[in-house]
């Protein structure tokens, strides 16, 4: 019986002792964790606000937008480890600062391209552009695309005028450019010039009677604003644009929830191809090289695609949400050396406890060639080593943690 | 005599972990205590500086200083 008593206090103390001792672990790891999220979201978004501040040409007003994904590895601490040993957790944050004078101007040049800063333990990359531009040729305006009989035709200015226009006043001939507008958003499409004409047509002059050639249909060279021809950007979204460039049921879906006009018409419309009716990429009208080769998905879904350019730009990245940048998925070694000395002699005893301890964080930063125009270049990727551990010198470097005590006879 | 023995060691290993016991519980709260007063600090400078951030144009990056923040003492 009286052993039972000792073995008691012994065991309520082991017991409640290691559920403090837990508590306090879960305590410090939850306040560590809460105050460094506090901390990396408001160094997140002073940094893009700095950066912002400094991206345009000497601050003119211009539209920049700078994105600015933090990251840190935060060591908590493990309480029951005499060297206070424990994990390591990423924390991260994210900001967008658009500083601009004008914010319904849009970004007119490289410089002026909302850009992406990524920033791992105190270092640098990017900036990476979110979008870029490309250009189309030849794109036709609200002007003829069904032969409405004036090519070719001996018609009087007058009887053109008439003509374009049917009972109810609608144009009768429209041109591809609304697709742009409806697919792009009209603010991303800048008309840069005069392409080719398209289709011309032959009036007779009724004072002069002589043949006079003039143009019908004239093709626009324009400049568009893609956010899928920059370097950082989503799987998901980009499939969803090209579904709407070569799909026209899914384009008028788009459209209509986004109530437009007219969307079954519009959508109708070719662009430059790729587009629904071929799959091939002509690089002297400058379509969208990225939905290029595209075929009906195996499974026979609707409205289903294979794009082949971004299977191959996406194709190795994992998980449902797949997008260029920082990469969700990491690696990380963590290595431990503890090395305990012990010396006894006739003076007494001497210990000394050394420790080495480094967590190795690898991640991927992938991003897409911004030179590329045809979408045969492989991604590009950047592989960042981060590092932590129990102590670093001034210059950076993981240096032994040491305890020693002694005891003399 | 035996177990009088027994009964006094008894509630001496209690005292003695009940110390701990206590110790660790207000180490725990002075952690909690000291977390708590370093985000308050934080947040409160954060705001403070918002103006002169913001007003910045030649890219200083303007960010809270903690280098002046109270360590942390479990034994305060």
């Amino acid at each position: 019986m009286g052993n039972y008593s000792k073995g008691q206090a012994i065991l309520e103390l082991a017991i409640f002792g290691s559920i403090l001792i837990m508590l306090l672990g879960v305590l410090i790891s939850y306040g560590i964790a809460y105050s460094s999220r506090q901390k990396i979201m408001q160094e997140a978004f002073r940094k893009a606000l700095a950066s912002a501040a400094v991206s345009g040409p000497n601050y003119s007003g211009t539209p920049i937008s700078v994105s600015h994904s933090l990251l840190k590895d935060i060591h908590i601490p493990n309480p029951s480890d005499p060297f206070a040993v424990g994990s390591v957790t990423p924390v991260s944050a994210r900001a967008t600062v658009t500083r601009n004078y004008a914010l319904d101007a849009n970004a007119e040049n490289d410089n002026e391209l909302p850009q992406m800063r990524i920033n791992l333990q105190g270092y640098e990359y990017g900036p990476f552009k979110a979008a870029g531009f490309r250009n189309e040729y030849n794109v036709s305006e609200n002007q003829d695309n069904s032969d409405q009989g004036f090519s070719s035709t001996v018609v009087t200015p007058d009887a053109f005028a008439d003509s374009a226009m049917d009972d109810a006043g609608n144009y009768l001939w429209e041109g591809n450019l609304d697709k742009y507008y409806e697919i792009y958003g009209a603010a991303n499409v800048l008309i840069t010039g005069d392409g080719e004409c398209m289709t011309e047509q032959t009036n007779v002059n009724p004072e002069t009677g002589q043949s006079e050639t003039s143009c019908l249909k004239m093709g626009k060279n324009i400049q568009i604003l893609d956010s899928f021809a920059g370097e950082i950007y989503d799987y998901g979204g980009a499939v969803r644009r090209c579904r709407q460039i070569v799909d026209v049921s899914a384009c008028t879906k788009e459209c209509e929830r986004g109530s437009g006009d007219d969307c079954a018409g519009t959508c109708a419309k070719e662009m430059n191809p790729p587009n629904q009716n071929t799959n091939v990429y002509d690089s002297t009208k400058g379509g969208a090289w990225y939905c290029a080769d595209y075929y009906p998905h195996p499974d026979g879904q609707v409205s289903r695609y294979v794009f082949p350019k971004l299977e191959q730009l996406f194709g190795y990245l994992t998980g449902q949400d797949k997008g260029l940048g920082l990469q969700a998925d990491y690696a990380q070694i963590s290595s431990i050396n503890n090395k305990l000395e012990r010396t006894e002699d006739t003076i007494g005893i001497n210990a000394t406890d050394t420790l080495d301890w480094e967590v190795n964080t690898t991640r991927d930063i992938v991003y897409r060639d911004k030179g590329d125009t045809s979408g045969d270049a492989p991604p590009l990727r950047q592989t960042v080593t981060t590092n932590v551990c129990a102590e670093k010198d001034g210059s950076g470097n993981c240096i032994s943690k040491t305890q020693a005590w002694g005891v003399s006879w | 005599m035996y177990n009088l023995r027994s009964k006094g060691q008894g509630s001496l290993e209690m005292l003695v972990s009940l110390i701990g016991l206590v110790i660790l519980l207000l180490g725990t709260v002075n952690i909690f205590i000291w977390i708590n007063q370093r985000m308050v600090t934080r947040q409160k400078d954060y705001e403070n500086s918002r103006i002169s951030a913001g007003s910045d144009t030649t890219g200083n990056e303007i960010q809270v200083d903690e280098s002046a923040y109270p360590e942390l003492d479990v034994f305060k």
